[in-house]
């Protein structure tokens, strides 16, 4: 009968055979490789007496069921461990899943059949698998710490850098209040402007994630109308139209373009309004084939007659060309027939 | 599709019998206590059953399954939620994996020896009372939603599932599932016949 079972000594499975005492029948080849104990030397010996803990009551009581016919028997490795270890202690412990089922043989004797599927490799990739998902878990929630910490950090900041530019314009205002019309009244209005538009930007960026391009027509027309409505007479019919392209720039670039257009807001409500401060402000941005360009227009009487822009002594003549600079563009100062600043940028800058 | 009282009180009974014995088993073998209860038992339809493991467990089930012919033909099942099988092998083993959803094949295999002892040992009890035969299949875990499951099974038209809610508490916590027994209609009858015998022997 034992020859029927030869097949079995081909099959990736380690495959053991025992009759109704538990003794060895046929033990395959697999079976002995994985365990490092032959075939002849188990065959008829009970299967307990090389693996004692089939001995046991747990396994016994299990095992018997199948004997008298009773339905297959699983042994998990999580619940039973390796059940046909190397008898080499030092082998790696292989991961083995073990189905017991049995059958009648020809004899007539009930015999049962324990395939042992070996589940090492499976249970190495699963595990490293885990491994690298805990790590990347682990990981994420620094990650997230981190990003929450810097969260929290940049809008305490945030608040904090509000309060003083709102400290320092109201401190600038006590000053106005108490200055006389005159230089020191003018200082303090571009001051004012300036800070103005550091503080709408500010704000923007604080909506905004910090690191997000700014939409410059939402900025620029913001710090423009206030700036505006702060700086031309009482009671002035003065007009501003804007047209500002839908752009998005970086922040260094839409702080340095909001400067330009605040001081060139300033020249052209100073000196480009008439008598009557009834003129119109014009201010134009758009996209051109090589960046952008920005114009700030007034129907005045333009820039006095000699002007040099290079040459003179005008702070806010002096900042458009700096700024002009570090975008990468150009300022031109044209006086036809009102003032009109245009200053080109590098979009990449 | 109701089971009629005497029926139903003699199935609940059996059903116990055979919990109550792999909780016995489960209980030799592990480190953790293991209450089994069954808190209801009833027949339903196969498409019934979609129906109610979907509304009850959810879409991606995970469940043990194992054939049967002799006396009867049909298959078992030990059905629960992907995320309640999960937390039973947990619960078990004593350890509390990463993973969400579904079982590895360890992990499944743990759940296959669970299903194993609790099929085993109702339907061995069924066996031994009732004095029916029975050959089975090995173990198959087997995942999908409630339709596969089904399907799973092959049951012809007329088939009727006897179906036990089954409650695991371990480590205090509670694990649902349910054991579908899955019957055709001939083989329910010699059930019925079966159990109406047992009755009427107990009285």
């Amino acid at each position: 009968m034992k020859a029927q079972f030869d097949l079995l000594d081909h099959v990736p499975l380690g495959v053991v055979v025992c009759d109704e005492e538990l003794q060895a029948f046929f033990w395959n080849t697999c079976i002995e490789d994985w365990t490092g104990i032959r075939r002849e030397e188990i065959v008829g010996k009970p299967v307990g007496s090389f693996f004692p803990r089939l001995n046991t009551e747990r396994y016994r009581t299990r095992l018997k069921l199948l004997i008298e016919g009773g339905p297959p028997v699983i042994f998990s490795y999580q619940l039973n461990g390796c059940v046909f270890p190397h008898r080499d202690p030092k082998r790696i412990e292989r991961i083995q899943h073990v189905t017991a089922t049995n059958f009648l043989g020809k004899d007539g004797k009930r015999y049962i059949l324990l395939a042992v599927e070996d589940r090492t490799e499976v249970s190495a990739r699963i595990r490293a698998a885990r491994q690298e998902l805990a790590k990347r878990i682990e990981t994420e929630a620094v990650l997230r710490k981190s990003v929450e910490e810097k969260e929290n950090l940049m809008r305490e900041l945030n608040h904090r850098v509000k309060n003083n530019l709102n400290m320092i314009l109201s401190l600038i205002n006590l000053q106005k209040d108490s200055a006389q019309e005159g230089p020191m009244r003018e200082a303090l209005d571009d001051l004012d402007g300036r800070i103005r538009s550091f503080s709408v930007l500010h704000e923007a960026m604080h909506k905004q994630d910090a690191s997000a391009m700014i939409r410059i027509d939402e900025y620029l027309e913001k710090i423009i109308r206030e700036l505006f409505e702060s700086l031309k007479p009482p009671f002035s019919t003065a007009g501003l139209t804007m047209d500002i392209a839908q752009l998005e720039l970086p922040f260094h670039t839409a702080l340095y373009l909001g400067l330009i257009a605040s001081e060139s807001l300033t020249n052209a409500v100073k000196y480009g309004l008439g008598s009557y401060g009834d003129g119109t402000v014009s201010i134009k941005l758009a996209k051109t084939p090589s960046g952008g360009e920005m114009s700030i227009t007034d129907n005045g009487p333009g820039f006095p007659q000699g002007f040099d822009p290079a040459g003179g002594e005008s702070l806010g003549v002096k900042l458009i060309q700096l700024l002009t600079e570090e975008l990468g563009g150009k300022a031109r100062f044209e006086s036809a027939p009102g003032a009109r600043i245009v200053v080109t940028f590098n979009i990449d800058t | 599709m109701t089971l009629e009282k005497d029926l139903h009180d003699a199935l609940t009974e059996l059903i116990g019998l055979g919990i109550g014995k792999a909780a016995d088993v489960l209980n030799s073998m592990l480190d953790s206590h293991i209450i089994l209860s069954i808190p209801s038992v009833r027949l339903v339809a196969a498409d019934e059953l979609i129906l109610i493991l979907s509304r009850d467990a959810g879409r991606n089930l995970s469940a043990v399954q194992m054939r049967y012919t002799g006396s009867m033909q049909g298959a078992v099942e030990l059905i629960f939620s992907s995320g309640e099988a999960g937390k039973l092998v947990d619960c078990i083993i004593g350890e509390e994996t990463v993973m969400e959803e579904g079982l590895d094949s360890i992990r499944a295999g743990t759940l296959c020896e669970v299903g194993n002892i609790v099929i085993n040992a109702l339907m061995g009890t069924l066996s031994n009372v009732l004095s029916l035969d029975f050959t089975y299949t090995v173990p198959a875990f087997i995942e999908g939603d409630a339709v596969r499951l089904v399907a799973d099974v092959g049951v012809p038209e007329n088939s009727v599932v006897l179906l036990a809610e089954t409650e695991f508490l371990v480590e205090s916590k509670s694990i649902r599932g349910s054991i579908a027994v899955f019957f055709s209609m001939a083989s329910f009858r010699l059930l019925e016949e079966k159990v109406h015998r047992y009755s009427g022997g107990a009285l």
